[in-house]
């Protein structure tokens, strides 16, 4: 008997292999993958051990809920939409530990919120440490680390990943509406910021 | 009107750019591009944006990546015959048993599963082992006696007895002696029975037994509160009210009874009632605190003899 070829085989023919736990099958939904997913993670997080992590986390849980996916969506929407929710939620998490950290809350005086402060490295989000990074290093990839969250998301499903409004709305789980208003504003905000560092 | 108002929005650019705009409107900004410079140039700056950000990579993961995701995940490894196992290649025992009994990885299982299958004598082998498994995990969970715990809070009590008994002599010198609650009373069975069995059951029995008490006592200060009724009115009118009863009682007996003892006593009591009701008062409250100590000390009895500490005050005193 002839091993299958997987790779002629559609995202939704490789889906019900894969749940049944044929190794073949998930390999090639990994090759597929595991470049664009990553490289989303790798931008949101602009860190790429912490991004390896997640990615790998993205599709191992993608894995356990196979057999939940619905053939009636595209495959790539949901990998993503799991990619980019485990992405956000870490930002949202490091950014309330980061809150907790940022001295007293009940202090009353600016030297006194100053001398209750945790000092904390975090070069992640340091935006000399977004020029230090080789990969990530170029003026367009420092401007969209600046942005936040939800608008980096949208420019790059938008213009990495290639995907429709429709299919960014399913990903990122919003509206139609504000996924065009994410993108308008996030754009806006890029080109002001390319504007002032070309003009400097 | 301010010519910049007419111009196009950035809004208005991208969505015209990436031709999401309804048809007649798409012509229009078209038209208004044609004619006005300022937003030509603002369009041909937006479009090369557009590019440069159409432009950006994606980025490989190492290239351990995927080795690392597959093995965080239960796959059945994808065997050709390369790479199946042969018949000769019998697993070791360990694995073997591990197998058996269920607990091997998943990628691992699924070759042993094969080599079974393929292998007569690792099979008999792996029979037995189940053999062996299920004989071990048929063994029954054997329960104590019945009157183990009470076996174990014996030995429990002793010891704390012991450990109180053993305390050196300067220490009962300077320990403050336990309060006695006096010798423990026999209780016979067909009384340990009438015991309440709940807090409300115990309530109920604590009310019956106070409530004499309780009447008698309001009684006295009701009567001795009130401006018109002195203790004396209350006595003599007792006293007619019993007389009478006594008398119509007596009157259907045997004139005999007349010198009994008890009436005698009855009206020796009276009398003293009469003459000195304050005394008396006092006398019936007192014997209210007593029925209740003699409650709680019954209560103390019944409810918590077997309490550490209670033992061995007995056996202190004892």
């Amino acid at each position: 008997m002839s091993p299958l070829d997987y790779a002629a085989l559609t995202d939704l023919d490789l889906v019900p292999l894969a749940a049944r736990g044929r190794e073949g099958a998930f390999r090639e939904i990994l090759e597929r993958y595991q470049r664009p997913v990553f490289s989303l993670i790798f931008r949101m997080v602009r860190d790429r051990e912490l991004a390896e992590d997640l990615a790998q986390e993205a599709f191992v849980r993608a894995f356990n809920a196979l057999e939940g996916f619905n053939p009636k969506y595209k495959f790539s929407s949901w990998l993503f939409k799991i990619a980019n929710n485990l992405t956000i939620d870490h930002l949202r998490k490091r950014t309330l530990d980061t809150v907790s950290i940022d001295g007293a809350p009940d202090a009353v005086s600016a030297d006194e919120q100053a001398g209750s402060r945790i000092a904390v490295e975090d070069s992640s989000e340091r935006p000399d440490a977004f020029v230090e990074n080789r990969e990530l290093g170029g003026r367009i990839e420092t401007a969209i680390g600046g942005l936040r969250p939800e608008y980096r998301t949208a420019v790059l499903l938008r213009h990495v990943e290639g995907y429709s409004y429709e299919e960014m709305a399913d990903i990122m789980e919003v509206p139609l509406g504000t996924v065009k208003t994410f993108l308008h504003r996030a754009r806006a905000e890029l080109k002001e910021q390319l504007a002032g560092i070309h003009g400097e | 009107m301010d010519a910049r108002h007419t111009h196009l929005s950035p809004e208005h650019i991208q969505a015209f750019l990436e031709e999401d705009l309804p048809p007649q409107e798409q012509a229009g900004v078209e038209a208004h591009v044609r004619g006005c410079s300022g937003c030509r140039d603002q369009v041909e700056s937006w479009r090369e944006f557009l590019a440069q950000l159409n432009g950006l990579p994606t980025v490989a993961p190492s290239a351990a990546f995927s080795r690392s995701v597959l093995d965080r995940l239960e796959l059945e490894p994808e065997l050709d015959a390369a790479t199946a196992p042969s018949a000769s290649d019998h697993p070791a025992w360990e694995v073997l048993q591990e197998w058996a009994d269920g607990v091997l990885p998943r990628r691992l299982r699924v070759r042993v599963d094969r080599h079974v299958q393929a292998c007569p004598s690792c099979s008999r082998e792996s029979a037995r082992w189940k053999e062996l498994f299920a004989a071990v995990n048929a063994v029954p969970v054997l329960a104590p006696t019945s009157d183990f715990s009470e076996g174990v809070l014996a030995r429990v009590r002793s010891a704390s007895t012991r450990a109180q008994e053993a305390q050196s002599p300067q220490d009962q010198v300077v320990t403050a002696p336990a309060p006695v609650r006096g010798p423990r009373v026999a209780v016979p069975d067909w009384i340990r029975s009438l015991r309440p069995r709940s807090r409300r059951g115990w309530m109920v029995a604590g009310g019956a037994i106070a409530a004499p008490g309780v009447a008698l006592a309001t009684l006295a200060a009701l009567v001795a509160s009130h401006p018109l009724v002195s203790m004396g009115d209350l006595a003599a009118f007792l006293w007619i009210q019993t007389t009478g009863a006594v008398s119509a009682v007596a009157s259907q007996m045997a004139g005999g009874m007349l010198e009994s003892m008890a009436v005698f006593w009855a009206y020796t009591l009276a009398s003293g009632v009469v003459s000195a009701p304050l005394q008396f008062a006092a006398i019936a409250l007192a014997g209210v605190g007593i029925t209740g100590w003699a409650a709680w000390i019954f209560h103390r009895n019944l409810t918590l003899p077997s309490l550490p500490s209670l033992v061995g005050s007995y056996a202190r005193s004892s």
